[in-house]
């Protein structure tokens, strides 16, 4: 028995979660408990690094089967495959590392049905590492839905304002995007099944099989493109995030911003490009144009509000705009620079909105109108915040600053479609407007007058701190030497662009 | 005497519900206080099931009383499906025949007397027989429905009633086209004479006749509006009988007519697919201002009839299987659900809005309530899941002509999450405290951990369960080839191209 088995990887926060739904008792035992079950999770996905083949890009995959058979469902062709490379590794720790975070962070902000809420934390954790992790079409999608019951029930319940509202909008929405991913899924499934008679789910074998007709490629390509697009989100279909963001707690605002987003983008690239290349590069116009409407029209309408949650769930959109460009540049150094923002993207927005949930937990309000001065009180936060806010920027020498710098970067070398400088240089407008707005909240709340209100404000708690300080220190390290990274996951990327 | 060998041999299972049902009818006469009646009906559904397993074996077709009575591997499996959720019935009124201080025998009486009539119609093989069991099954329902006799109980029973008329007589004028046609009330003849050219319209048109008034037993349109007053007012366990077995039973004739006797008429295909789409429309959009429960079930029973229309409507064993396999995994997360409901309360009154708080007070029951409506609604990893999965796929194998209709099932199943989400989200209301006294009685908890279960975990070790149904599905063509050797049109499964 193989001790590093992505089973087991996948199979830790479902156990811990069915435990702990049943067994687990008291506050304070359940929180230390879903932490520590969280910290050896996160520290053992991290050991599949060591597993990668650094040499080799194509023999990346780690392969896993359930039974010995190697099937689940037989008749229907789906295995219980999972596989592992350089991509779905960056996603995987990342998945781990967050929901370490948000469980630490869950400590000020959940005050009832703990065993219920560690459970369902769990769950999701689940969920979402099935969804990197599989190999297999059904498996990915079964995971993609099933995401969906615990983010509803963690909404819903320990949510504010509207928070089922927004927790059956979020449902209905991405219900409805992968209603067109399934049609896509069989699509696919049925016409490898015809021509070749082999009936599978395999990612692998359906992804390599190049004879689809050019059609089936176009329509499966849309709708898995519009499945995907939902939660990423592209923004026609954006409207469910901000509602769902506002009313989160803060630890499921940085779940959802951190590894939820990513899951779209993942599988933008793991079935839309990789599966479809050639009608990728037919749509890349589109596709530019959608991540040119996501940079500036999310980043517009981040300027005009006055909530501070509203704010950075908009920034958000604005920033996942960068990697649609990435994605388009169809060559290695952009796709490296997409995977490398949605990184990027996960640390620093899981850290944003840590930051509003601290000052939410102290003024009780998000209105920026009614903020101000917190500089005062809160010194270590401004600092922190700060760094975050300039990694969301993109200064050089932080995380931000390589996605976005490989995004553009593989944009302007790329032969996608002619003149693509010109939509460059038209997205680069977005890093200004992004400018404005970060900047001036920064100003807003920190600095200035401060309210007579805000003088008996409790300082930074210590696991506050460990959260943010975290995030920091990791948006500083990558982005001094983030060789670390793009060396994880540009081997497959590049074996991809070679082939 | 060769009748009676037949009975003996061939209609065991029949035969032994009859008794079963006569000894009941003596029972409810001479101890009408009996206390022991579930236990002798649950026993004698058991003989007859066990009574069944003997023809499971039959590798061929056989028929009896000239030809009237089919038993082959399907009718078989729809028989044991019928069974084994009639004692699932029985368990569910126990609980609530105690309360009401009825004779209880005289209920499972009729309760035996409509799954006798369930039996024969899955087997039949003629009009008549096909009709007299179909009605058998009908009466005994209206019976069943008004059990309460309540002023709302009874309004609800004579609209059943009358609309089962309706139905009746719409189904017995198109039997009689048929006849007019063939000269015979055998399904054979009348295959074999309706495949001359010169009559597709008359057949088509009876055919039409025929399946609307079956669809009366499947709550479907045109004779869906029933459903909620019905299941509203009648006993649950009542409601959940003729939301499931009564059905399953109309499945298994209705499968039997489409492939047997009316394989060559496509344009039925068509009107079961537009029966198919209408129904899962309205049930869908009916259920999503429904607040009482027990007509949201009802909703959902007339739109999972039309999911199961669905692909029934394509005509391949692929969808067949598909069908077989929704149709048991649609008994079981039911009767899931039927429970549930039963758990909380018994009134026709029960609103959804009864549900606030149950999260906090019974979390387990809750998660019961969870599993069940989101395998309803079809989401991962219960079993409805994998049922609808299996139903979109063999939808989707049956070409891409047919991809603007998978978009409507599908759409409609997004529909359908909206108020199965809505008894959910109801649950975990923080506001109103729950406070309502709640029972697990022996029997009812046995019901409840079954189908619970089953619903969990049957998705996840679906393999054998669809191995199975692809078996039965296929056992279902020889009873077509029997009659003539037919071009293989509708039974032809995609291939590959080598």
């Amino acid at each position: 028995m193989n001790l590093l088995s992505l089973m087991t990887l996948l199979i830790i926060p479902l156990v811990a979660s069915v435990a702990i739904a049943l067994f687990a008792d008291g506050e304070v035992a359940i929180r230390r408990v879903a932490k520590f079950i969280a910290g050896i999770h996160f520290v053992y996905s991290l050991f599949f690094i060591l597993y990668l083949n650094p040499n080799n890009g194509t023999s990346q995959v780690v392969q896993e089967m359930l039974n010995a058979g190697k099937t689940w469902i037989n008749p229907l062709g789906i295995s219980f495959s999972l596989a592992l490379d350089g991509v779905s590794m960056g996603m995987v720790v990342l998945t781990t590392f967050i929901t370490l975070l948000a469980i630490i962070a869950s400590k000020s902000n959940i005050t009832h049905k703990h065993k219920f809420y560690y459970s369902l934390i769990f769950l999701l954790e689940f969920a979402v590492l099935g969804v990197f992790l599989a190999r297999d079409l059904f498996l990915f999608f079964m995971f993609w839905e099933l995401e969906l019951i615990p983010m509803y029930f963690l909404i819903s319940i320990w949510g504010t304002g509207r928070p089922k509202y927004s927790a059956m909008k979020f449902v209905l929405y991405t219900f409805f995007g992968s209603l067109f991913m399934l049609a896509a899924i069989l699509a696919v499934y049925y016409v490898h099944f015809m021509q070749t008679g082999t009936l599978t789910m395999d990612m692998g074998l359906l992804g390599l099989y190049n004879g689809y007709p050019a059609l089936v490629q176009f329509f499966a390509f849309i709708g898995f493109f519009i499945g995907f697009a939902v939660k990423f989100p592209i923004v026609p279909l954006h409207n469910w995030l901000p509602d769902a963001h506002v009313d989160a707690p803060t630890p499921i605002s940085m779940l959802l911003a951190g590894i939820l987003l990513k899951m779209g983008a993942y599988g933008l690239i793991r079935i839309n490009m990789f599966f479809f290349p050639s009608i990728f590069n037919f749509f890349v116009p589109v596709i530019f144009t959608l991540g040119i409407i996501n940079i500036l029209y999310a980043a517009m309408i981040a300027y005009a509000q006055t909530d501070l949650k509203k704010l950075i769930a908009y920034s958000s959109i604005s920033h996942m705009g960068i990697i649609l460009v990435g994605l388009c540049a169809m060559n290695s150094i952009g796709v490296s620079g997409a995977v490398m923002q949605m990184i990027a993207h996960g640390l620093i927005s899981a850290g944003l909105f840590m930051a509003v949930g601290v000052i939410y937990l102290r003024t009780k309000t998000r209105d920026i109108e009614k903020l101000g001065g917190l500089a005062q009180k809160l010194p270590f936060l401004y600092y922190l915040s700060m760094i975050l806010a300039l990694a969301s920027i993109g200064l050089p020498g932080l995380i931000g600053f390589v996605g976005e710098a490989l995004c553009f970067f593989g944009a302007s070398v790329s032969d996608a479609f002619p003149k693509i400088q010109i939509f460059v240089a038209i997205a680069l407008l977005g890093i200004i407007f992004g400018a404005v707005y970060i900047t001036s909240i920064i100003k807003r709340v920190f600095c200035g007058v401060m309210l007579d209100d805000y003088n008996e404000i409790e300082p930074i708690r210590t696991h506050e701190l460990v959260v943010l300080l975290s995030l920091v220190i990791l948006v500083v390290a990558f982005g001094i030497f983030p060789s670390f990274l793009t060396d994880i996951f540009s081997l497959p990327i590049d074996s991809f662009f070679s082939a | 005497m060769e009748f009676l060998a037949d009975i003996k041999n061939l209609m065991l299972p029949e035969a032994t519900i009859l008794i079963g049902a006569l000894l009941l009818c003596i029972l409810a006469i001479s101890y009408p206080q009996s206390k022991k009646t579930a236990f002798i009906t649950t026993l004698i559904i058991l003989i007859t099931s066990m009574a069944l397993c003997f023809q499971l074996d039959t590798a061929t077709v056989v028929m009896t009383f000239g030809g009237s009575f089919l038993i082959s591997k399907f009718t078989v499996f729809f028989k044991e499906l019928i069974l084994f959720g009639t004692i699932l019935t029985v368990f569910l009124s126990d609980k609530y025949l105690n309360k009401i201080q009825k004779t209880a025998s005289e209920f499972y009486m009729f309760l035996l007397v409509a799954i006798l009539g369930a039996l024969i119609l899955v087997s039949s093989r003629d009009f008549i027989t096909m009709l007299v069991s179909l009605e058998t099954l009908s009466i005994s329902g209206y019976i069943l429905s008004g059990f309460l006799k309540e002023k709302q109980s009874q309004e609800s029973m004579l609209k059943y009633l009358i609309l089962g008329c309706v139905a009746s007589a719409v189904m017995l004028y198109g039997i009689s086209l048929l006849y007019g046609i063939s000269g015979s009330l055998r399904f054979e003849t009348i295959y074999l004479a309706t495949k001359n050219h010169q009559l597709f319209n008359v057949a088509a048109l009876a055919g039409l006749f025929v399946l609307s008034g079956l669809c009366f037993k499947l709550a479907t349109i045109p004779f869906y509006n029933w459903a909620p007053d019905v299941y509203q007012n009648s006993p649950l366990s009542v409601a959940a009988f003729l939301s499931t077995v009564s059905k399953i039973a109309g499945f298994g004739i209705i499968i039997r007519l489409i492939s047997e006797l009316f394989s060559g008429i496509w344009v039925l295909y068509l009107v079961v697919g537009i029966i198919a789409l209408a129904s899962m429309s309205i049930g869908n959009f009916l259920g999503l201002g429904e607040n009482n429960i027990k007509r949201l079930m009802a909703y959902s029973s007339i739109a999972h009839a039309g999911y199961i229309l669905s692909v029934l409507c394509l005509g391949s064993t692929l969808s067949l299987s598909a069908a077989v396999f929704y149709i048991i995994t649609y008994l079981f997360m039911n009767f899931a659900a039927w429970s549930c409901i039963e758990l909380l309360d018994n009134s026709s009154e029960t609103s959804i809005e009864d549900f606030q708080g149950l999260a906090y007070k019974r979390p387990y029951l809750a998660t019961a309530i969870v599993i069940s409506f989101a395998s309803l609604a079809g989401l991962p990893v219960f079993v409805g899941f994998f049922s609808k999965f299996y139903l979109f796929q063999s939808i989707a194998f049956a070409g891409f002509l047919l991809y603007p209709f998978l978009f409507f099932v599908l759409a409609n199943s997004l529909v359908a999450i909206y108020y199965y989400l809505k008894v959910i989200k109801v649950m975990f209301d923080e506001d109103v405290e729950f406070d309502k006294e709640i029972f697990l009685g022996k029997k009812f908890a046995a019901v409840f951990f079954v189908s619970v279960l089953f619903t969990l975990f049957a998705g996840i070790f679906s393999a054998p369960i669809i191995t199975y149904s692809q078996q039965i599905a296929q056992s279902q063509i020889p009873a077509v080839i029997e009659y003539e050797s037919i071009e293989g049109t509708f039974f032809d499964n995609p291939q590959p191209a080598k």
